[in-house]
């Protein structure tokens, strides 16, 4: 394993752990959907990191470029086509509760869990 | 398996049909054309024939490693009834909803549609990547329905159930990228040869991790233990006849992705213990909070909890038998689960509300609907000759069967405690005199008496005669058993 995807599995372990502390400890609702995001930051980072490749180009098939050559240094496509997706997934359950959380704003005038769940 | 290019029609059509309706609002001609795609996606799975579709065309990349490169759906026997159960609830919930509602919304059945869109992709698919996607669609398109009730515990209730979702789908993603990393592809049956050609692999920290993050996911979209609390408010946020709808889809979320786990993480130590103490718990806390409730549609979502549980153990035991009646008992819990909540649509419809202080005396106004639920709660309690006897005592013989007699002893008493909670619902509503008790009308549309006495003769065909539907699901179980370590027992 490089020192690139080292680092990139420690700070997608890092936005992950962030992003579920905000969404178990913190009141706010906003924050817990910042953590929420972060989480899906974290494991989009862990997608791409797991497909990284030392020295790696696009797969793509250039000009000149031999099919032994292109098994040998094209990065594995799968993990970018998933965290492609999952970024349009996490986007759209996100804004859905941004909607969500803009009702019950207009209507507690407040984003505190506590309050709105009177817990 | 034969290649079959319609396969891919029981995804698309629903979702082109949810496009369409989607920009008509409050005119007839929602409803009609509601009810034309309802019938024709009836008939689409009968149409279709058995076999694999693989996207674009790929066929398996031979050399060394046999993967396929593309998405692929099957399509087997017991798809075909989970689909059409499905499609048919779908009909009767959409024909409920227009009959009974003022103002027909486009956008509300399109919601529906792109529902049984994801819930057929979720059955259909041999791809876990896919099948996530589409459980985060379902999981939109269910808090649609719900929001759509215009309450604010309902937003409330799907603030909390989307919040917990986000996470446990960036948990499943999680597992998936560990997958992808240990076998190098996303296909359900390659995944499952490559760990059972490499068996060691099973107990490897990655592929531990992989599986205990999938098992969560399953527990949160099934509506299980730990997460029965927010998936029963989602069923209590929303309409009665879309909850039923939607537990529908739970369900067969439930089966599909219980087979996913089965089929890759079959070989790992105490998967299947895990699974069952999910199940149990699922059981015994959805019908113990049923019988606490002051609510009718409340009583109802727990029980659905309850249900589920019974069909999750059914899976997790992993015998032939055991799985065979986890799929029938939600063929079946699906039937008779929805009979109850187009009944408490009912309910609702004739008094403006579901708590228990502001109801009564309902026989006498709506006779029909009272018998029809009174056979769906027989139904659901596991009396003969309604197939809920038949499922709930097929698993109870298989838990005896691999030596759980305290499977058996708890699927009795929870069994015991649905008939109390369920009598005393219908005395409290349909019998008692209550002089708080609310009628708004006395006239309520057919449609309700007629979806329920399709739904209670199914109850009644399935109970007296489940052989037909019996020989459709056998094939899955033996297969999904015979792959399991000491095949399933």
């Amino acid at each position: 394993m490089s020192l690139f995807q080292t680092a990139s599995f420690m700070t997608a372990g890092t936005l992950m752990l962030a992003g579920l502390f905000a969404v178990l400890f913190i009141d706010n609702i906003l924050k817990k959907v910042l953590g929420l995001s972060f989480i899906a930051d974290g494991v989009n980072l862990m997608l791409i990191a797991t497909g990284y490749k030392e020295g790696g180009i696009v797969p793509i098939i250039m000009e000149g470029m031999t099919k032994t050559e292109f098994a040998a240094k094209a990065a594995y496509p799968l993990p970018m086509a998933l965290v492609l997706t999952s970024i349009v997934i996490s986007v759209s359950t996100i804004a859905l509760i941004l909607g969500l959380v803009l009702k019950l704003h207009a209507k507690y005038g407040t984003l505190s869990v506590k309050e709105i769940w009177g817990e | 398996m034969m290649e079959s290019t319609l396969i891919p029609l029981m995804v698309v059509f629903p979702l082109l049909a949810a496009v369409v309706l989607n920009f008509i609002h409050g005119s007839r001609l929602v409803k009609h054309l509601m009810l034309a795609c309802a019938i024709l996606l009836i008939a689409l799975p009968l149409i279709v024939s058995y076999g694999t579709h693989t996207f674009g065309g790929h066929s398996r990349i031979p050399f060394g490693s046999d993967l396929v490169p593309g998405i692929v759906y099957s399509y087997n026997p017991h798809q075909l009834v989970l689909i059409v159960a499905l499609c048919l609830i779908a009909y009767l919930a959409s024909s409920v909803y227009m009959h009974s509602s003022k103002t027909l919304s486009g956008v509300y059945l399109a919601f529906m549609l792109v529902g049984i869109a994801a819930c057929a992709a979720i059955i259909l698919s041999d791809d876990i990547f896919h099948m996530f996607v589409f459980l985060e669609i379902a999981v939109i398109s269910q808090s649609a329905l719900v929001i759509a009730s215009g309450t604010l515990d309902s937003i409330k209730a799907v603030i909390k159930y989307l919040i917990v979702g986000n996470v446990c789908a960036n948990l499943i993603l999680l597992g998936i990228a560990l997958l992808l990393s240990v076998a190098g592809s996303l296909n359900t049956t390659d995944i499952q040869n490559h760990l059972s050609k490499n068996p060691q692999l099973y107990l490897t920290p990655v592929v531990l991790l992989a599986c205990s993050l999938l098992l969560f996911g399953w527990s949160y979209s099934a509506g299980l233990f730990p997460f029965h609390n927010i998936k029963s408010e989602m069923y209590a946020g929303a309409e009665p006849s879309a909850a039923a709808l939607i537990q529908t889809q739970t369900k067969l979320i439930l089966i599909a992705f219980a087979i996913m786990l089965l089929r890759i993480f079959g070989g790992v130590p105490h998967l299947r213990p895990l699974m069952l103490a999910i199940s149990v718990g699922a059981m015994i806390f959805g019908v113990v909070m049923a019988l606490r409730q002051d609510d009718y549609r409340r009583l109802l979502s727990y029980h659905a909890i309850s249900q589920a549980g019974y069909v999750a153990s059914g899976l997790s035991l992993g015998t032939p038998l055991a799985i065979a009646a986890g799929i029938f008992h939600a063929i079946n819990n699906i039937l008779f689960k929805s009979a109850l909540f187009i009944g408490c649509d009912c309910v609702k419809y004739r008094s403006g509300a579901t708590e228990f202080s502001k109801l009564g005396g309902a026989l006498v106004s709506i006779p029909a609907v009272g018998f029809l639920v009174l056979s769906a709660k027989l139904a659901i309690s596991g009396i003969p000759p309604f197939n809920g006897f038949q499922s709930k005592l097929m698993l109870i013989k298989a838990s005896l069967a691999v030596g759980y007699p305290e499977l058996a002893a708890i699927m009795i008493l929870v069994s015991i405690g649905t008939f109390v909670s369920m009598i005393k619902a219908f005395h409290l509503i349909y019998l008692n005199h209550n002089e708080k008790a609310e009628v708004r009308t006395r006239h309520i549309p057919k449609t309700y008496v007629i979806s329920l006495a399709v739904l209670v003769m199914l109850c009644i065909l399935l109970g007296v005669y489940p052989d037909p539907l019996l020989k459709l699901i056998q094939p899955i179980a033996d297969s999904i058993a015979g792959a399991l370590p000491g095949g399933g027992v």
